[in-house]
């Protein structure tokens, strides 16, 4: 069953004028068939009248049965649509000339034979003694005796059962003939029809549902210029109103795409001029101490000044990553997929970190070590991932213990969970929900922790969320912490068994 | 030698020029584009440090207006990070390397050191045209790599990588150092590039990339060439 408006209208449309068609036809056939009678019977008013004058027995009123009955026969074969019998004074038939069993009924109604008399309007039906269901047009006349006293009537019917069963077998060509012009014609205007409607409705409206179409498939990004010239003139008032109204929504969201666009652009700007702002004069904090230390080691107030520059340095770290996570935040950052290879980037994060870990006695690893094992992620920003995760670790482990990295493939998934695990001091367990909050200040155990303000897990968080994945932190206070995050495999890549390590 | 220092604000500036100063060479500090294109077209320029955010110009059109005029000494960009140092980064400039404000001055006199060294050497090493092994076969010149006589498509930047590597067959070297050398800077947050050209160049060159025979990894040492076929 079509869906479209056009193939439904042009069902529907086809179906009404077929019906309209079979209405009209039957309309007419009974109009044609009263007319018919009344042209006849008018033209045979007189018949009987007539038949009467010219019978020498019936003028005189009188009606001997034989003779009456031969006459009948007779003038039936000249006119073989008439059927005459003679009625009494009561109606009751008299005389007739017919076949055994072709005349059923005994008596006509009078009131029809009154009504002719009394000159009503034609056509008038009266029985039809051949057939009690049915009613025929006649003529009547009254058979007078000498005295002028009424002796019955002569009665004709004009539309005899021969006639009937005649027309019966030529109705059927008539009306196919009949029928299939009134097809033909119906058809045409059915063509008509629907080429107006098409015009008129279907096309515009089609025109405009494909317009809608493609803008959605270009995701409503592009800017949207309806074609003016896409609509004929002659479109209905109520397509054009939508068409315009169309219009009108595509330019308010195409404005308030730019708008927004421009948002955040201008966003950006402030950004960038904010990082701008803040960086130089801690760069000239940060130079000028660091220099000062290098031209004058050892001097007095040397000890102030170290202090002074740790702090700048760690005031740089911070600006970064405030600056970093409003960057997150403001949803700037765009992600640049690749395969990568996960276990190598661990090691050379670890390796950022050797000299630091081997400072503070605490051993790194990463493990499986397969240079073959591939992953779907941002690299630049995967390594940010590892580099915060690895610090925090480092940074909450005592001298003599270790931080490690785990990768494992989670069992009927294409993910691999990474795991990285430290020996340290481990989270209290009403921590471990907000250490990702951007805030949040816990027991740290190595001297910065004045300094340290705990955006990097925050900021790793983020960076996840943005590979459509999350992180967790699974800890036991003493014992030490892991934080683990799934990320997706790359297929195609997938590593034998039996690792590369040259 | 004399270093030229373009740079608006003062504060830096000094700083900048005190610490050159102490490595012991002179110092010409500039506050504009248009003082620093006179300086330079004066013939004094043996290094230039350019900070991006001038008054009068682009720091990186400038760069690459020097570059355009044939200028071939060492260039070093103060950048402040982000937006600015991607593009920089992503444009190959011609700038030799790039310095992130706030930077160490340790940092900014060992670059500077560096620079002046690499300035040096270049001029000397011999190049060779043609690199081959039993199986691959790196044409420097043609900038064509074949393996097995198949033409192999790599990038200007994992040719390049590639050559390095393969000039020094059984090296190896961490990422810092192919940062270095391969790509001319220095720059801490752009290692993971080595990661991702490394892995491109494997998928491209080797049979299999999970076990690759060329570019091998020493695990936490680094990257080496592997000449021997199996």
């Amino acid at each position: 069953m079509s869906r479209s408006l056009f193939g439904r209208l042009s069902l529907l449309m086809v179906v009404l004028f077929l019906v309209a068609s079979a209405i009209l036809l039957k309309l007419a056939d009974s109009n044609n068939e009263n007319y018919s009678r009344l042209v006849q019977q008018s033209l045979h008013r007189d018949l009987a009248q007539r038949m009467i004058a010219d019978n020498d027995l019936l003028k005189s009123g009188r009606i001997d049965q034989t003779a009456l009955a031969n006459t009948f026969h007779s003038l039936m074969l000249l006119g073989p649509a008439y059927e005459i019998y003679t009625l009494d004074r009561l109606g009751n038939i008299l005389v007739y000339s017919a076949e055994p069993g072709q005349v059923r009924s005994t008596r006509v109604e009078l009131a029809p034979i009154r009504r002719f008399l009394a000159g009503e309007g034609f056509p008038l039906l009266g029985d039809d003694p051949r057939d009690a269901d049915r009613h025929e047009i006649f003529s009547v006349a009254p058979v007078l005796a000498a005295d002028g006293s009424l002796r019955g009537y002569l009665y004709v019917i004009l539309h005899s059962q021969q006639q009937t069963a005649l027309e019966r077998t030529f109705v059927w060509k008539g009306l196919q003939y009949q029928a299939r012009n009134v097809a033909l014609v119906a058809l045409t205007l059915t063509v008509l029809m629907l080429v107006l409607l098409s015009l008129q409705l279907t096309r515009p409206l089609r025109a405009l549902s494909l317009s809608m179409t493609r803008l959605r498939e270009q995701g409503f990004r592009e800017g949207y210029a309806m074609p003016a010239a896409a609509l004929p003139g002659w479109a209905s008032s109520e397509v054009l109103q939508i068409h315009r109204s169309f219009s009108e929504l595509m330019q308010s969201l195409d404005a308030q795409f730019k708008h927004i666009q421009d948002e955040e652009r201008l966003r950006r700007k402030l950004l960038s001029h904010i990082t701008h702002d803040l960086k130089t004069p801690l760069a000239a904090l940060r130079g000028y101490l660091e220099t000062w230390q290098l031209l004058h080691a050892g001097a007095a107030g040397h000890d102030y000044i170290a202090v002074a520059q740790r702090n700048s340095a760690q005031l740089d770290i911070l600006v970064d990553q405030l600056v970093e996570l409003a960057r997150l935040e403001g949803g700037v950052e765009t992600l640049r997929v690749e395969p990568i290879a996960i276990a190598e980037l661990a090691q050379d994060v670890l390796s950022k970190f050797a000299l630091r870990a081997a400072q503070v006695g605490v051993t790194l690893q990463v493990s499986p070590r397969d240079p073959g094992l591939m992953v779907h992620a941002d690299i630049g920003k995967m390594e940010r991932i590892l580099t915060n995760l690895i610090d925090n670790a480092i940074r909450h482990t005592p001298p003599g213990g270790s931080v490690s990295i785990e990768l494992s493939r989670v069992p009927d998934s294409a993910t691999l969970l990474v795991k990285v695990r430290d020996t340290g001091c481990g989270i209290a367990p009403d921590d471990i929900e907000r250490i990702f909050e951007p805030n949040f200040r816990g027991n740290h155990g190595s001297e910065d922790s004045a300094l340290h303000l705990g955006l990097g897990l925050a900021i790793v968080r983020r960076l996840l969320e943005l590979h459509d994945t999350s992180v967790r932190a699974v800890s036991e206070p003493g014992a030490g912490s892991s934080f683990e995050f799934g990320i997706a495999l790359a297929t195609g890549w997938m590593s034998r068994p039996g690792t590369n390590a040259a | 030698m004399t270093i030229v220092v373009v740079e608006d604000r003062l504060d830096i500036a000094n700083l900048v020029r005190i610490n050159i100063e102490m490595l012991g060479h002179a110092v010409v500090v500039c506050h504009t584009v248009g003082s620093a294109q006179r300086v330079v077209d004066e013939d004094r320029c043996s290094l230039l440090v350019l900070d991006l955010g001038l008054p009068d110009g682009d720091g990186i059109d400038f760069c690459a207006r020097l570059r355009a005029q044939g200028r071939t000494f060492p260039i070093l960009m103060l950048t402040a990070r982000t937006s600015e140092l991607e593009r920089v980064i992503g444009l190959e400039t011609g700038a030799d390397d790039y310095l992130v404000k706030p930077f160490s001055v340790l940092e900014l006199q060992a670059r500077i050191k560096a620079l002046l060294r690499r300035t040096a050497i270049q001029s000397a090493a011999p190049v060779r045209a043609r690199i081959e092994f039993d199986r691959l076969a790196i044409d420097v010149s043609r900038r064509e790599v074949l393996h097995d006589g198949r033409t192999i498509e790599l990038t200007s930047t994992e040719f390049d990588l590639l050559v390095f590597l393969a000039r020094h067959p059984g090296e190896v070297f961490d990422r810092t150092r192919l940062l270095s050398e391969v790509w001319g800077h220095h720059h801490e947050g752009y290692e993971h590039t080595v990661n991702s050209h490394i892995n491109r160049l494997r998928s491209k060159l080797e049979t299999d990339p999970a076990n690759p025979r060329y570019v091998r990894t020493v695990w936490g040492v680094g990257y080496k060439f592997v000449a021997e076929a199996l």
